[in-house]
């Protein structure tokens, strides 16, 4: 690797980790989230940014590897944003630790990467569209997401909600010393309490679940 | 981004690199250029370790400092994919081997290849003089013109053309291949990182041939 | 207590509280008519506020007895105590409103700031008029009129401009109201922003095709070329637009104009007509001819 690369990642600059809560709320309650949210976040004044993007699961296997699975993101609204993510196992901690923790990496492509990922060896696992809301507030991120399930491979037009409920997660993207992050994130996540309940969500736990919903 | 040619440029026998390159860049001055600085393209090589029954790809990873927040990727079936340069990373995560095994990809050690040396501008032209080398041996020189304002080729070939042939003479007589293939469409960073990785992989091969003999 | 009991004993109260309120009513009534006051006859006077004054009383302690009579309503359904907690206050756009209610309070006083500046300046009593006593020897010239056409015929013009062959493209837009901007693009070779007055040009400015605006959503009227070849085009746009200029007949020097303008088709492609080189000093033949549109480099012209 670069050592200049290098550099920046041991420093911070380059940031690796995430801390994120999560929760969902009822679509009928949607909209006095949303409204609470509005005043609570940044640019309380112009319209949230919305999003609609289709996400494909893509995954390497060998036979003496563990398996390498990576998200990639191509929004419906501009067709020329393609984003690859890595995200790594999130991680409870222990009760002093606030949020869930997982490395993630963010790779802004281009559009042959498809193409690219298929001849490297990566096979596509599911995919499914995710259509919502976006906040911001300093560094955290807001998200409201529907999730759609795809009837048909690479058909985004005919999709069927995967449940009756949205996804609500904050998040932040920081680097690996800045655990007090962890302590603004609850605070936040207090004020939207009575609405949703946001929490560090064992994923171990639902993994049988996600395993059904997404075969 | 405007379009780009690259040529090698032959070193006369009797004469070293740095000769080649400080007389160009004599003649270059002598033309109105100006030194903006230095330049450096690098490329590096990985290769799959793939299950049996799936061919085996190689995967070139290249930086040019004139896209410094990117990285190129270039498959050996041609796929190009521009990136963050954060993809490296996500590349050297394939590579970690995990407890003894194997990661999915391997560096090819000793293949790094990179050009390096100054940058001059002429008005609208950026002229670089680039010194060849692959594990610190010296391989050659390559010489990349840019005209940055326009982006398609058929537009501006005659004019860089004749400016080429003001300081290299007959080396720039007809346009590189990926140029000549792209002469009605838009010019993309992709391009030149494609015509840098054709000549790293002429030179290489030049290696391989010079020093089976032995 | 039976449920009768107690709704008679309700509308009792309602019934004793209108009385108290009557009897309220009259004392203010009387203090407010005023009286005259005859000698001898105060006391009659106060006599009458007392009484009043002791309805009142009278009427309060009653309302007080049958108030005390009543318990509070029998089993009080568990939620209607929230009723007042109705989070429906999520629901209502509060923030979007104050906010909206911030920014139209600023700019009413900002405007109304800008119109006082407005009315003041115009409302000067001006009470001799400058005499001109040399404008009537002079002979009468006609006064400009290139600036003066309606937007409908600026539209017409423009309609026949984008039938040139050359040009890709014309974006018209009205950043202050009437005049329009123009924004030409030439192949994929240039793109010039060009502001009208009228139909007369005010101003040119051109960049490189693939220069991005800094936001593609406004127009960028002044932000020069980062290349010197389109600072060059730009340089001999400006000429030119001053040499076609025709007071009297815009629609003409448009027409002029741009027909000599869309020769920068071939900008990377030509040769100048002296040297029959393309290249020049880091430069393509970056004139054009005013009669005979034939491309020249800037030092081959003379």
């Amino acid at each position: 690797m670069d050592p200049s690369l290098h550099q920046a990642l041991k420093t911070g600059i380059a940031p690796l980790h995430e801390y994120f809560l999560q929760g969902s709320i009822l679509d009928a309650s949607k909209e006095y989230l949303i409204h609470r949210l509005r005043g609570l976040c940044d640019h309380a004044d112009s319209q949230p940014e919305q999003f609609n993007d289709h996400e494909m699961v893509f995954m390497l296997s060998g036979q003496q590897q563990a398996p390498f699975t990576v998200h990639l993101r191509h929004s419906l609204l501009a067709p020329e944003c393609w984003h690859l993510r890595y995200v790594g196992v999130a991680e409870m901690g222990d009760k002093t630790r606030q949020t869930l923790v997982r490395t993630c990496l963010d790779v802004g492509v281009s559009e042959t990467i498809i193409k690219f990922l298929n001849e490297m060896g990566f096979r596509m696992e599911y995919e499914f569209v995710a259509r919502g809301i976006f906040f911001h507030k300093g560094i955290m991120k807001v998200t409201v997401t529907k999730m759609f399930k795809m009837n048909q491979v690479n058909d985004t037009k005919s999709l069927e909600p995967v449940s009756a409920s949205h996804l609500v997660e904050v998040s932040v993207v920081a680097s690996t010393s800045q655990e007090q992050i962890g302590e603004d994130m609850k605070n936040f996540a207090e004020q939207l309490k009575p609405l949703v309940l946001l929490e560090k969500v064992d994923h171990r736990k639902l993994q049988p679940v996600t395993s059904q919903t997404n075969t | 981004m405007g379009v780009v040619c690259v040529y090698m440029y032959p070193v006369p026998e009797g004469k070293s690199g740095q000769q080649v390159v400080d007389s160009m860049q004599r003649q270059l001055e002598l033309l109105g250029a100006v030194k903006t600085g230095n330049f450096n393209v690098d490329c590096e090589t990985y290769l799959s370790n793939n299950p049996q029954g799936t061919p085996q790809r190689s995967l070139h990873l290249l930086h040019n400092s004139e896209q410094p927040a990117s990285c190129f990727s270039v498959l050996d079936t041609g796929t190009t994919l521009v990136a963050d340069v954060l993809f490296e990373v996500l590349m050297a995560k394939l590579t970690q081997s995990k407890s003894g095994k194997d990661g999915f990809y391997q560096q090819r050690k000793g293949f790094k290849i990179e050009s390096k040396g100054p940058r001059f501008e002429i008005s609208d032209f950026v002229i670089k003089i680039g010194s060849v080398s692959m594990a610190s041996n010296f391989k050659g020189i390559l010489v990349e013109v840019e005209y940055c304002p326009c982006a398609i080729p058929a537009e501006c070939w005659d004019l860089m053309r004749e400016m080429m042939q003001s300081f290299m003479g007959t080396v720039a007589d007809t346009p590189p291949a990926i140029v000549k293939s792209k002469k009605d469409q838009f010019y993309t960073p992709a391009d030149t990182i494609n015509q840098y990785l054709e000549h790293f992989t002429n030179f290489r091969k030049a290696t391989v041939a010079s020093q089976q003999p032995r | 207590m039976s449920e009768q009991n107690q709704t008679e004993s309700i509308l009792q109260a309602i019934h004793l509280t209108q009385k108290l309120r009557s009897s309220v009513a009259k004392v203010f009534q009387n203090m407010a008519d005023g009286c005259s006051v005859e000698k001898g006859n105060e006391k009659h006077i106060l006599n009458k506020f007392h009484e009043s004054l002791l309805a009142v009383n009278n009427d309060i302690s009653d309302l007080e007895k049958t108030g005390n009579m009543l318990v509070s309503p029998s089993p009080v359904t568990a939620n209607s105590m929230y009723l007042s907690n109705d989070p429906a206050i999520d629901k209502t756009p509060v923030y979007q409103q104050i906010l909206q209610a911030y920014k139209w309070s600023n700019k009413i006083s900002d405007l109304s700031g800008l119109a006082a500046n407005v009315l003041e300046a115009q409302n000067k009593l001006k009470r001799s008029q400058p005499i001109t006593i040399m404008q009537a020897k002079r002979p009468k010239r006609l006064p400009p009129t290139g600036h003066a056409f309606p937007q409908t015929v600026v539209e017409q013009t423009l309609n026949r401009l984008r039938k040139l062959p050359e040009i890709s493209d014309i974006k018209t837009t009205h950043p202050l109201g009437s005049h329009a901007v123009l924004q030409i693009t030439l192949g994929s070779v240039l793109k010039a922003q060009v502001a009208l007055r009228g139909l007369m040009i005010e101003w040119v400015n051109v960049r490189g095709y693939t220069e991005e605006n800094p936001d593609d959503s406004k127009l960028e009227l002044w932000a020069k070329s980062r290349y010197e070849v389109f600072q060059k085009v730009t340089e001999s746009c400006t000429a030119a637009s001053l040499y076609f200029y025709t007071p009297h007949n815009a629609e003409f020097a448009i027409n002029l104009f741009m027909k000599w303008f869309t020769q920068y088709r071939t900008l990377f492609s030509a040769k100048c007509s002296k040297c029959c080189n393309h290249y020049l000093n880091g430069l393509p033949p970056t004139w054009r001819d005013l009669a005979t549109y034939e491309p020249y480099h800037d030092a081959c012209r003379q």
